[in-house]
């Protein structure tokens, strides 16, 4: 649910290295993750979004390079007193942009099968489940796997 | 020339030497004499350079350069008089140049001769032949201003405003003009012109609290006495709210008057606003309002209110329509924390500030609220630490860089914070010399105190020294624009840089760094007469450590410094590859390794402790203490450092006479008395040595004045008076219900008395029997500790007493370092005790 009002106001931005510690922070407390410092740092590119509102950083997508063309959204995370304002939407919605900009074609992504919420939040964005699987790699029945063809931009 | 050259050369001594040899030549060579002026000049020794050049000027009376010269050395000395002389005789020589009739004006303004600066402007003006009408230039119109500035001041209302009007048409700075005008109408006491104008400047700029008061003013708004005409000013205000809505100050100010029955409604109003929008400012700039009782508790009511309901219903009040944004409620923590750090209530601000970072625990400005409550608390080194999460929460904020660097500094880790200010500064230079470079005053009177709070006295001194050093530079940058201004017109605001200037020192990074200062000298000298100050500078507090143990802080220390020289080096080579395909830059690299290759050759400071006791006390008060009395009267801590060394300098009159300044400002401030105590020690002992007429009139001053109310008035004048108001000082000091004073009072048995050490425990711990503590904002803020604690004695419970961290650090520091005595043990145990909320330093 989009919730658009005048004192609502959502943004996005990359993750540069000076705000790594915002990203650790989020993580650590919406995922409870054990990720460190340099994971954070380490996300510094592209594919990682800070998610704001009203400029405060209240939410973060990061992604990890499978291939030249296909990545897998690693994790997702928007502060609590945040949540159910579409800011997690803005960050899947912005994110499908800039991966279609640097030309990525395949975005995969695991979730566990109780996050409905997050499920439901892929789904919207056309993530269907992904039926193939590669070879070794053994799939954990507790997590549900979703996958979208990106489509170029112009 | 030889002589000229080599000083450009760097070759100071050289220098001298070759022109002191052109002058054995020729005595009355006038060239000769001037580059020796010249030379002196380079050096900033005007007085030096003033005399070179009017020896210049005997042999050579027309050679304009060096008349020019001597002119700028006189105003830079402010010698107004000599200064007026050689510009009237510039202007005799080339009376055709409008620089010099400006000159001439000038120095006659700056004389306090008015009517002849007048006099000289109006003849230029007629001089001038017959300009356009609507003639516009910067220069005429600056020119016109200060003119009109000159009319002004002399006190000719009417006819400057006249002449105002007439200039109208050449001004280019209108705004000025438009002040001008408004400042005169005012005197004139024509409110309602002049309301027009200042309505015109608001409209420009609409933030501008000196145009509101103005307009105030003229409506006979009287800012003192807000509730004679409240419904007055609220109307006034609310047509302005209308006017201006972007306007913050409009919608501020009128809080100040709202009375108590409308006050929740307008500071909702005023806070809803803001509170979504997410302003960290908000609580400072409605911190004014935290004078009175009625308006803190409405405030308090109100936010609360917001709180609950934001938590339980995400609105302001019920009533409202709109959801408010999850940030409101952050802010509104935020505010809350503020509110109850303000009141010193530090326990509630840190639960309430843990609320706003728990809810977007991302918010920088929320982390260095928590640092900020805890450095109230005294608590230095979770203060630190706070800053720091703040600091990497957003590496690229240099404000919170620098907050950090200077919680750093007061938590005694220098290395550490030169390494975060270092990411902030050049990269190819050393941090300490670009600081330098930078002028970068608050971090070396951080330093300083740094370096103080380490017993390092010495080097600390060396710190503050440099902050003198900078403002020896602003005083001396002047220089430029005795000349730049004239050429450029900019009257009116060269005679503001001239006021200036005169009074740097008031400064409040001069007034820090005298105090620190003086500080430092106090303690040198004391190391010096060799006073057995172990128990009061805590460093045995680290002999006692066990040899293991100081090696392992050696070794620590070590691995610090290995730690940085390693990541400076890093740092260097990377920038090596940086430059290297810059060649300009490696030559610019180069030249900064020249300078730097002169080296301090006394980085620690030492060698002051090699200088006799008499020079060392003349040095502090000429650099520190003559500016900071002169400057700052009303800082009482000056005046007590002026009893302090006057006393040590056996200048016992100037040392009462800042006792008399000092005990009007604050009767009974605990450090007054402390020295005080000490004064009239120094005094008693060294009666015999005193000149009759200095104990005479003491004595008579002492007895018709009684600072302290001590009932002298039957007492002899003789050496017993001294005795008795000493005795009396010290009873009166034993009344007094605060730490402070009871601590002053220990610190005093400890140092003049010291066989009472004792007893003087024993009373000390008697004050705390049956006592709460309470923490306070850091007790370096003393004065404000003790009058907290007085007011809260007085008024609600004797039982508690309100201690900062550095206070029960320096107790149990003292208990620990004095010799043994039977009931030490038990004493230190009562404390550790009393103290126990501080386990951090027990």
């Amino acid at each position: 649910m989009t919730v658009e009002k005048k004192n609502f106001n959502l943004a996005t931005s990359e993750l540069t290295l000076n705000h790594a510690k915002q990203l650790q922070t989020i993580n650590k407390v919406v995922l409870n993750s054990h990720y460190d410092l340099k994971f954070s740092k380490n996300a510094c590119n592209d594919l990682t979004l800070l998610g704001f509102f009203n400029d405060i950083t209240s939410g973060a997508i990061t992604c990890k390079k499978l291939d030249e063309k296909s990545i897998e959204i690693e994790t997702i995370a928007v502060l609590k007193n945040y949540q159910n304002f579409g800011l997690g939407s803005l960050l899947v919605k912005d994110l499908l942009k800039n991966l279609s900009t640097l030309k990525f074609q395949k975005a995969f992504v695991k979730i566990s099968k109780l996050n409905n919420i997050t499920i439901e939040l892929f789904k919207k964005f056309e993530f269907a489940v992904d039926t193939e699987c590669k070879e070794n790699v053994e799939r954990d029945e507790d997590f549900v796997y979703l996958v979208k063809d990106i489509v170029a931009e112009n | 020339m030889k002589g000229l050259f080599l000083s450009h050369l760097e070759k100071r001594a050289e220098a001298h030497e070759f022109i002191r040899k052109g002058l054995k030549q020729d005595l009355t060579s006038h060239i000769c004499w001037h580059v020796y002026g010249l030379l002196h000049r380079g050096e900033k020794n005007y007085e030096e350079a003033i005399k070179c050049y009017s020896h210049a000027l005997k042999y050579d009376k027309e050679n304009m350069h060096i008349i020019r010269d001597y002119s700028l050395l006189q105003v830079q000395m402010r010698n107004f008089e000599g200064y007026t002389d050689t510009r009237y005789q510039l202007l005799q020589l080339k009376p055709n140049n409008k620089l010099y009739w400006i000159g001439l004006a000038v120095a006659h303004h700056l004389n306090n001769d008015h009517a002849s600066a007048l006099h000289v402007l109006d003849t230029f003006e007629t001089s001038l032949n017959e300009l356009p009408v609507n003639y516009l230039d910067y220069e005429h119109s600056e020119m016109l201003l200060y003119k009109n500035l000159i009319l002004e001041e002399m006190g000719d209302l009417k006819v400057a405003l006249t002449h105002l009007e007439r200039i109208k048409k050449n001004v280019l700075d209108l705004t000025s003009w438009k002040e001008s005008k408004a400042r005169i109408l005012m005197k004139l006491k024509n409110f309602e012109l002049a309301s027009i104008i200042f309505s015109e400047l608001f409209e420009s700029n609409s933030d501008s609290l000196e145009y509101l008061k103005g307009l105030e003013e003229c409506r006979g708004l009287n800012r003192g006495q807000p509730n004679e005409n409240v419904n007055k000013v609220i109307a006034f205000y609310e047509n302005l709210k209308n006017m201006y809505p972007k306007s913050h100050i409009v919608q501020s100010v009128p809080l100040f008057y709202t009375k108590e029955e409308n006050f929740s409604n307008a500071l909702s109003e005023y806070l809803k606003p803001s509170l979504l929008k997410g302003v960290p400012s908000l609580f400072v700039t409605l911190k004014d309002l935290y004078n009175e009782e009625w308006r803190i508790e409405l405030i308090y009511q109100l936010l609360i209110k917001f709180y609950d309901n934001l938590v339980n219903i995400q609105k302001f009040e019920e009533s409202e329509e709109e959801l408010a944004a999850p940030t409101a409620t952050l802010w509104t923590a935020y505010f809350i924390a503020q509110h109850f750090d303000y009141l010193r209530d530090s326990d509630k601000a840190l639960e309430w500030i843990d609320v706003a970072i728990d809810h977007s625990p991302t918010l920088a400005d929320a982390c260095m609220i928590k640092a900020k409550i805890l450095k109230h608390a005294g608590d230095k080194k979770s203060a630190a630490e706070a800053m720091n999460e703040a600091r990497e929460l957003d590496l690229q904020d240099r404000f919170i860089n620098t907050k950090c660097t200077k919680y750093m500094l007061r938590n005694n880790e220098d290395l550490k914070a030169k390494e975060t200010i270092g990411l902030f500064t050049k990269a190819d230079v050393d941090t300490i010399e670009d600081l330098k470079e930078m002028q970068c005053m608050w971090y070396f009177i951080e330093l300083g105190k740094c370096y103080s709070s380490q017993y390092n006295f010495e080097k600390s001194l060396k710190t503050f020294k440099f902050v003198d050093k900078v403002f020896v530079d602003i005083f001396d940058d002047q220089f430029d624009f005795h000349s730049y201004c004239l050429r450029k017109m900019t009257l009116t605001d060269y005679g503001k840089l001239l006021k200036t200037e005169d009074t740097i020192k008031k400064n409040k990074f001069f007034v820090k760094s005298s105090l620190g200062a003086l500080n430092c000298y106090e303690k040198i000298l004391d190391k010096k007469l060799g006073k057995d100050s172990n128990i009061f500078n805590g460093e045995s507090d680290e002999s006692k450590l066990s040899v293991s143990e100081q090696k392992k802080l050696a070794r620590k220390q070590r691995k610090i410094e290995e730690k940085l020289l390693k990541e400076k080096f890093e740092q260097e080579s990377k920038n090596k590859e940086n430059t290297k395909t810059n060649r300009e830059k490696t030559d610019e690299k180069k030249s900064n390794a020249d300078t730097k290759k002169i080296e301090d050759d006394d980085p620690e400071g030492k060698k002051i402790l090699e200088l006799d006791i008499d020079i060392i006390l003349k040095e502090a008060i000429k650099t520190f203490l003559e500016p900071l009395l002169e400057f700052s009267p009303s800082l009482i801590e000056g005046w007590c450092f002026g009893i302090e060394f006057y006393t040590r300098q056996e200048k016992y009159l100037l040392a009462w006479k800042c006792l008399k300044t000092g005990v009007k400002l604050s009767k009974f401030d605990p450090e007054i008395i402390k020295k005080s105590v000490k004064f009239l020690h120094h005094f008693y002992e060294n009666f015999d040595n005193v000149n009759a007429t200095v104990s005479e009139i003491f004595f008579s001053e002492l007895m018709e004045i009684d600072p302290f109310e001590l009932n002298l008035q039957d007492e002899a004048k003789n050496k017993e008076l001294i005795k008795t108001t000493l005795d009396k000082l010290m009873s009166k000091l034993e009344n007094f219900n605060t730490t402070l004073h009871q601590f002053v009072l220990l610190e005093l048995h400890l140092e003049l008395f010291n066989k009472d050490s004792q007893e003087a425990f024993i009373n000390f711990q008697n004050y705390f029997k049956g006592k709460k503590v309470q923490t306070i904002r850091g007790w370096e803020c003393k004065r404000f500790g003790w009058e907290a604690e007085f007011k809260l004695n007085e008024e609600k419970d004797d039982k508690i007493v309100l201690i900062g961290m550095d206070m029960a650090k320096k107790i149990l520091t003292y208990i620990r370092n004095i010799k043994e005595f039977d009931d030490k043990n038990e004493i230190l145990e009562f404390f550790k005790n009393f103290f126990v909320k501080f386990d951090a330093l027990i």
